[in-house]
């Protein structure tokens, strides 16, 4: 067995692959957030602009937690103590700038000129009626590559639809394949088509900064989450274009493989998802449930199990129904069937295996202190170990406004004092 | 789009194993102008050969339009990973190459992971596997719905209002090759990374990318509620209280109402009912505490409503309504022939189909797509020749089966 510490950085200093890029990252609420938080665990500094004057809807929305520690003067409580928050902005600073205030935009343009990306999710053309456009970043520095990520598009018919991950389901046809039969009513599925979004739009950044270090020009890069979210539906539409008509909710179900559902086990709210991809697979099954009467196994081709599905959903679920979901998990496993316990968020901490890869990872935040937030969809080592840049808690509102105006941008204390007085940082 | 050189012109990468994160991570790599070889047994990989929608008319192992989709325009060989001789072969393309994406795979005679990286440390190497390199369930094996299940997706779906119709029903996966597909984004986004420090002049990188590991870091507030706060969310719990998908005259609506400004926005949309000004209705909290009736008067409405008459409507009025589209609807969509984001290919049959082409926008960069041949091994002679072997050489490998 492979360990983690196979991967464990040994001496020498070593830095994340963006170690070096600086992101001046305008985005909130989700799909944003989600994004730069990748860029900054490649090694990226993610300077996440943001105001008072309207506030991230993560920072607000829920009951706050309670502080746990002394709360610095100036902080507004009601702000920086949303859990959702801190998972989407770890490892980020934040600098506040009214970016109304003619001075604001002005500090802003200050900042593109000494960064390397500039990133926003806000509703198409927003930017642009900011005075934010690509032009006048362009200007500010040729070589910015800049992103802006939104529902549908910069351009397009349905520009202005609403971004919400429901709303992005329904439209990338997500959500007229989950479920079964006509019970669509209320299907809400998980954030699949932000997460997506961000995955590729952080993958584009990247296209962009490659092409950079070749000819040494910045670019513009238009995100539409909802074509991010046809990823992996490619099977639906080419089935729709070869067979004239579009698939419908199929459940669980799979065209080539049976059995491949979840079913129940012993307790409340059990289940485990087993898949059967072959004859063989479906052998081994038929032995771990007693489904082998004399050592015959019934249904023995997959044109027969498919022919079948119901009736063999109903047998193996007749003998799941005994059975304690890891208990069979490891049957199953032992037995070369893939197999899993579907899995809650606690059934996920408790997991061996997330946390050997401290795939939740532990962040002292300044006033709520320790909180478990997502760690990073992957992991870089070198021939030297993990390139991992240290963890950061969430950042509180306007905390390197100092870092951002005095040692970024050179101006002085005094000048920070006035900015604050102004009400340009806030 | 301008004449610029694709972005990863002259990059060679070596793609081994997977029927599903692997080869689209490879593809999106080839889109980008990579030299993408793909190594398969000799015959085929018949596991990703077998997926369907099947194109009439074509061979076995090349009717599949799923591998079409995901490996045409990759140089296919064949070799027998598992024979020494097989294995030497794969490992003189790895060495060759400077990406190598697996999903770890036997190749006789060449350690994968961090012990390659440590021979070459100029290779970026990427492996995407259902749990990750490393850790006590590495070696358990998966499938999407497995993916779905492990990442706490399925134990979340359907919910709400689609629960309580049906609360006996089974968790359910998201559908397609939602789960993988998101795996193999991560992997390019990765080996792109590993590519632009290679480029400032450093090494290549060993990236570990877990299936179940980017579904759980994506998207999962429910992390951060049963973590820190102690909520733990169900099927049942998880639901909006005001809003979800309705019916119409002619196909579904999705609505989504939170604020005052969105419910506002919607009765607006609906013509400002009077049942719709209540009181009762006036904040989050005591929507949420009247959700029942206000679903009910939303959804006595729609049911009377033509989906696209709506949809514009409530464009004019600002609520956050879309329409429900199904992928032959999409394909025909005029936003999506507006932004050309599918492309016509060609099928092997000769038929004609809308596929998802480029992967992103971009001002600077073009991305290419060029089809090419998929039957099993079609460029064997072609990548052999490269690597040094004699036309002698490839007949007598390929006639005892290495090849």
């Amino acid at each position: 067995m492979r360990t983690a510490a196979d991967l464990r950085r040994k001496e020498e200093p070593v830095v994340g692959p963006l170690s070096g890029i600086r992101v001046v990252d305008l985005c909130w609420v989700y799909a944003g957030p989600v994004m730069t938080r990748m860029l900054a665990d490649l090694g990226a500094e993610v300077i996440k602009v943001e105001s008072s004057r309207r506030p991230d809807g993560t920072r607000l929305g829920r009951r706050p937690l309670d502080p746990v520690l002394p709360v610095p003067e100036g902080a507004n409580v009601d702000l920086e103590c949303q859990p959702l928050n801190h998972a989407l902005n770890r490892r980020k600073r934040s600098v506040a700038i009214n970016l109304s205030a003619p001075e604001g935009r002005e500090i802003l343009l200050d900042l593109v000129a000494i960064s390397n990306v500039v990133t926003d999710n806000f509703a198409a053309g927003t930017m642009n009626r900011m005075g934010l456009g690509y032009e006048e970043l362009r200007q500010a520095n040729p070589r910015i590559v800049a992103m802006s990520m939104s529902g549908a598009g910069q351009f397009g018919r349905l520009r202005d639809v609403p971004a919400y991950a429901t709303s992005l389901a329904a439209l990338s046809g997500l959500s007229s394949l989950v479920g079964e039969g006509s019970s669509l009513y209320g299907i809400m599925m998980p954030t699949y088509g932000d997460s997506n979004a961000a995955i590729r739009a952080a993958g584009s950044l990247l296209v962009a900064l490659l092409g950079a270090v070749r000819d040494g020009q910045g670019q513009y890069i238009d995100v539409s989450e909802w074509e991010a979210g046809l990823v992996g539906l490619e099977e639906a539409f080419l089935t729709a274009q070869l067979a004239g008509s579009s698939p419908g909710p199929r459940g669980n179900t799979s065209s080539y493989a049976c059995p491949h559902d979840n079913f129940r086990c012993h307790g409340e709210d059990e289940w485990i998802a087993i898949s059967v991809l072959s004859d063989a697979q479906w052998g081994a099954l038929c032995e771990v449930l007693g489904l082998a009467a004399a050592g015959v196994v019934p249904f023995p081709t997959v044109t027969d199990r498919l022919s079948h599905r119901a009736e063999l959903d109903d047998l193996v679920q007749s003998r799941t129904l005994e059975r304690d979901a890891a208990e069979l998990t490891a049957a199953l496993q032992a037995a070369g069937v893939p197999a899993f316990p579907v899995l809650s968020v606690e059934g996920q901490f408790a997991d061996e295996h997330f946390l050997d890869r401290e795939v939740f990872v532990q962040t002292e935040h300044p006033l709520v202190g320790a909180e478990v937030v997502p760690g990073a969809p992957f992991r870089f080592s070198t021939k030297h170990g993990t390139t991992a840049p240290p963890m950061s808690a969430a950042p509180l509102l306007g905390e390197a406004n100092e870092y951002v105006i005095c040692e970024l941008l050179g101006r002085d204390q005094a000048e920070l004092k006035r900015l604050v007085a102004d009400g340009v940082l806030t | 789009m301008t004449d610029q050189p694709s972005v990863l012109g002259g990059i060679k990468v070596l793609e081994i194993g997977g029927t599903g994160a692997v080869p689209y991570c490879g593809r999106l790599l080839a889109m980008l102008g990579a030299d993408v070889v793909k190594v398969e047994p000799p015959g085929g990989d018949q596991a990703a050969r077998r997926l369907p929608p099947y194109l009439p008319g074509m061979p076995a192992l090349q009717r599949s339009a799923m591998f079409y989709y995901l490996n045409t325009g990759k140089s296919l060989v064949t070799a027998d990973a598992a024979t020494p001789t097989g294995g030497q072969l794969v490992a003189r393309l790895a060495e060759r190459s400077d990406v190598v994406v697996h999903n770890g795979p036997q190749v006789a005679g060449l350690e994968l992971g961090p012990a390659l990286l440590r021979r070459h440390d100029w290779i970026v190497q990427c492996a995407i596997t259902p749990y990750g390199w490393s850790g006590p369930k590495a070696d358990a094996i998966s499938s999407d719905l497995v993916t779905n299940a492990v990442g706490g997706d399925a134990y979340l779906t359907p919910a709400g209002l689609a629960h309580s119709l049906a609360p006996e029903r089974e968790p359910l996966k998201l559908a397609g090759f939602a789960g993988s597909y998101a795996a193999g984004l991560a992997g390019l986004l990765g080996v792109l990374a590993s590519l632009f420090r290679r480029a400032g002049g450093l090494g290549g990188d060993f990236i570990d990318v877990s299936e179940q590991d980017v579904h759980i870091s994506m998207s999962r507030e429910q992390i951060m509620w049963a973590a820190n706060e102690n909520v733990l969310e169900t099927r049942e719990t998880r639901a909006m209280p005001v809003g979800g998908c309705f019916e119409c005259v002619d196909g579904f609506i999705q609505i989504y109402v939170f604020s005052d400004e969105h419910w506002k926005a919607l009765r607006a949309t609906m013509g400002d009912p009077a049942w719709a000004e209540s009181q009762d209705y006036a904040t989050p909290l005591s929507r949420a505490a009247h959700s029942a009736e206000i679903n009910t008067g939303i959804a006595d409405w729609a049911r009377g409503e033509e989906r696209d008459v709506v949809y514009r409507r409530a464009k004019e009025r600002g609520a956050t309504l879309a329409p429900f589209l199904s992928p032959a609807e999409i394909i025909i969509d005029q936003h999506m022939v507006q932004r050309e984001y599918l492309t016509e290919t060609e099928l092997p049959d000769g038929a004609q189909a809308m596929v998802p082409g480029r992967p992103f926008l971009m001002s600077q960069t073009p991305v290419t797509w060029t089809p090419g041949p998929i039957a099993p091994g079609a460029s064997n002679r072609t990548v052999y020749l490269d690597l040094g072997l004699a036309d002698d050489d490839i007949e007598a490998l390929t006639s005892v089966g290495v090849i």
